[in-house]
């Protein structure tokens, strides 16, 4: 009886303290994986998917005091998942995007950059690995170092898919390669 | 555009993807987790629920196996001492029983004191019985035949075997009991086939007693070999329970499997935002979340997802209509074993025709089944590579299971002791090596019959619908012809204490008639002299060896040549001629 009240009060004080951390930052996580997936609905899926595994192992984390990064982990790498899935269904991809750049002369590309929305498409069609990178980078602020210890890899890794995505991101928009140089 | 210029319009571009913040209900859902989710994982985690659904499956394919297999490994052994004297006071039977002067009385005594080591040490009490048969058409039990030769009370590892001797000292072949433990060890041929009741009839019919004496020493021989075999098997499932245990589990435990995994996936119902704007649309997800009602789930698909979804949704209806196909074939396939049997009129050798069969082709059978796999074809198709991959594999596998079983499901003689009886009882039986031959003095349209058992050694049950009348052998319809099938539904009660007889009186046209997995029925086989048949005549015909036999498996009708007991010949006129079709034919 002593035995099962004990751990009965154990569970809530766990519980509690789960729910106080994961409040404390949940704006931020929920803001973030809407960044990475361009989708606020599938945003919300993957902040309950990321709570629910996060509840599962929270008995495991040693040191609360790294709950944001380590919640930030589970989350990224399920939002990378999502993008995954997703890309293996297929996608319209407008074909005026890779063509324009060769078309268009160079007083007309900070024009066509004002378009953000041309961006936006830019950034969902970048591969998923590269747009988890770029949303930590130039949204969450994180540095090469944090982000790699973020997701796990080793920091040249990070500016490596960094380099490339921006590219990839510079001809999308209608930057010509000699141009970036 | 330099590159902090780049930055600043990417930055502002991420930002612009970035909500204010989490909802209410975003809140809501989260913050409730603890509350709705077991700390260790909904239930069990993953790998532990695999682990525990295989535990659960193979526990209920267990049970249901040892529910369906009637091997003895799931019958306990009586204990020791068990039924020691069935009748206490009463002198037990001796283990071997003749006529006087029958075999010499130090044979006698040898055998029965080899025979009682053998019952002492193995536990297998084996019987011979020779006694008097009226003639070689029936053969009748001896008294207290067999609960007085089963002397410890477990009958599971005896052997009784009852010869017929006619008054002009013609041996009658043969009643044999075989205990299920003892017949059991029979089928993995342990039991030496030259000591066989069937191979000691020729030894038997010797003119005196010590040339009899080597019938039955190597009957005593051959029980002194077997008997180890039998206690070997009483102590774990043979070969051929094994074999069964297999083959049931590899059929039912798939399907199981199938169906747990099928019952785990759970339906999760997503609403749309606005209330009664956008139908609710079941999806076909593993279960993740808690109970609908507890965490409700603001989703709505995007409008190039809905149709995925909905054909999701359609794909689960694939699996239940192929369920469907395949139950209305199995209703269709055991309704008829739940039916009685027909009650049958007795087999009247003036009337030919009788208990023939034509099947008719499995166009119902085949179609369910063909319908069945279509189904399942589409749904895997519809799928992603591991729906394929679990798909083909449940095929093949069931496939390799059931097609070589339905192919192996047939009336059967073959290692079986055959007891079997011819009329008329002026028959000339003759005894070979390997079978043996019977020589039917039969004239011009007189009847002869031939009666024998067969056997089902398959795990399914099959229907006999009698005989294929297409390719029933005529001998070239001028000899003779096999004209009628009739069964002994009963053997124990065709006349007084009679057994086994041909007499076509005591057979009955009973058909269609079941034959349950290992089981056995009693067929009378009738035909008719030819033409040129003559019961001194000098010709020769074509003998019969096989009759074909038509029955149905699974629903599915078929046909097996069922090799007979002994080789049937009919004797000719020499030089006779007789018409035939197409012209006339000598002999």
């Amino acid at each position: 009886m002593l035995a099962s009240r004990t751990v009965q009060v154990t569970m809530d004080d766990r519980a509690s303290a789960f729910t106080a951390l994961l409040e404390r930052g949940l704006d931020a996580h929920y803001r973030l994986a809407a960044v990475i997936l361009g989708d606020r609905v599938e945003a919300e899926d993957a902040v309950h998917d990321a709570a629910l595994l996060a509840w599962r192992g929270f008995a495991g984390l040693r040191d609360r005091g790294r709950f944001e990064a380590w919640f930030g982990r589970i989350l990224v790498n399920g939002c990378r998942d999502r993008l995954r899935a997703r890309r293996r269904r297929p996608v319209v991809i407008p074909l005026t995007l890779g063509d324009r750049g060769h078309e268009a002369g160079g007083a007309d590309r900070s024009a066509a950059i004002a378009d953000r929305d041309e961006l936006q498409r830019a950034i969902a069609a970048l591969e998923p690995d590269h747009a988890v990178v770029v949303a930590l980078r130039y949204y969450a602020d994180l540095t090469v170092p944090q982000i790699a210890d973020r997701l796990g890899i080793a920091e040249g890794t990070v500016k490596s898919r960094l380099h490339h995505a921006l590219r990839r991101l510079r001809i999308a928009v209608g930057e010509t390669e000699e141009a970036q140089r | 555009m330099t590159d902090d210029r780049f930055e600043r319009e990417l930055r502002a571009a991420l930002a612009k993807r970035a909500p204010t913040g989490a909802s209410p209900a975003l809140q809501a859902r989260v913050l409730t987790v603890p509350q709705t989710v077991s700390p260790r994982g909904a239930g069990l985690p993953r790998l532990g629920r695999d682990l525990f659904v295989v535990a659960a499956t193979a526990a209920a394919a267990v049970g249901l196996m040892a529910l369906l297999s009637t091997s003895s490994m799931v019958r306990p052994s009586p204990p020791d001492g068990a039924g020691a004297s069935v009748a206490p006071g009463v002198a037990p039977a001796p283990y071997v029983t003749a006529p006087d002067e029958f075999f010499t009385a130090p044979a006698i005594a040898d055998a029965e004191r080899r025979l009682r080591a053998v019952a002492a040490s193995y536990g297998v009490e084996a019987s011979l019985i020779v006694h008097s048969a009226v003639d070689s058409t029936q053969l009748s039990p001896p008294v207290g035949w067999p609960e007085a030769f089963d002397r410890d009370g477990d009958p599971d590892r005896d052997i009784v075997i009852v010869f017929g001797l006619t008054p002009d000292d013609r041996v009658v072949c043969c009643l044999t009991v075989l205990g299920d433990i003892a017949a059991s060890a029979r089928d993995t041929m342990a039991w030496p086939p030259q000591n066989r009741p069937t191979r000691l009839e020729s030894d038997l019919e010797m003119a005196t007693a010590p040339f009899r004496d080597v019938a039955l020493d190597r009957f005593v021989v051959g029980i002194e070999r077997f008997a180890p075999a039998i206690a070997a098997t009483s102590t774990g499932p043979s070969g051929t329970s094994l074999w069964r245990f297999v083959v049931i589990g590899s059929i039912v435990l798939p399907i199981l499997a199938l169906f747990i995994v099928g019952r785990r996936r759970t339906t999760v119902v997503a609403a749309g935002h606005t209330s009664g704007a956008s139908p609710a649309i079941a999806t076909d997800l593993p279960l993740v979340v808690g109970p609908a009602d507890s965490a409700p789930v603001a989703w709505a698909p995007p409008p190039d997802e809905t149709a995925d979804l909905a054909l999701i949704a359609s794909d689960r209806r694939l699996p239940w209509l192929a369920a469907a196909l395949l139950g209305i074939w199995i209703v269709i396939v055991a309704v008829p074993l739940l039916l009685p049997s027909p009650a049958g009129l007795p087999l009247d050798a003036a009337n030919d025709g009788q208990g023939i069969a034509r099947p008719a082709r499995p166009y119902l059978a085949l179609s369910l089944v063909g319908g069945a796999l279509v189904v399942v074809a589409i749904d895997a198709a519809r799928g992603g590579w591991r729906r394929r991959l679990a798909t083909a594999s449940m095929v093949v596998l069931v496939a390799a299971v059931v097609v070589p079983n339905v192919a192996g499901a047939r009336p059967d003689l073959d290692g079986v002791d055959r007891p079997w009886a011819v009329w008329p009882p002026t028959s000339i039986v003759e005894r070979g090596s390997f079978s043996a031959f019977i020589t039917l003095p039969v004239g011009p349209g007189d009847p002869f019959a031939l009666a024998f058992e067969v056997q089902n050694p398959g795990i399914l049950p099959i229907t006999i619908l009698g005989l294929d009348g297409p390719t029933t052998p005529d001998v070239n319809g001028v000899p003779g012809s096999l004209v009628s099938l009739g069964s002994i539904p009963d053997p124990a009660t065709v006349r007084g204490d009679v057994i086994l007889s041909a007499r076509p009186e005591d057979a009955t046209v009973a058909w269609p008639l079941t034959i349950p997995p290992g089981g056995r029925a009693t067929l009378v086989v009738v035909g008719r002299g030819g033409p040129c048949a003559r019961p001194d005549g000098a010709g020769g015909s074509s003998p019969i060896t096989r009759v074909p036999i038509a029955y149905r498996v699974l629903g599915i009708e078929r046909t097996a040549d069922v090799g007979l007991p002994a080789v049937l010949f009919i004797p000719t006129e020499s030089g006779c001629t007789a018409p035939f079709p197409g012209g006339w034919i000598t002999y």
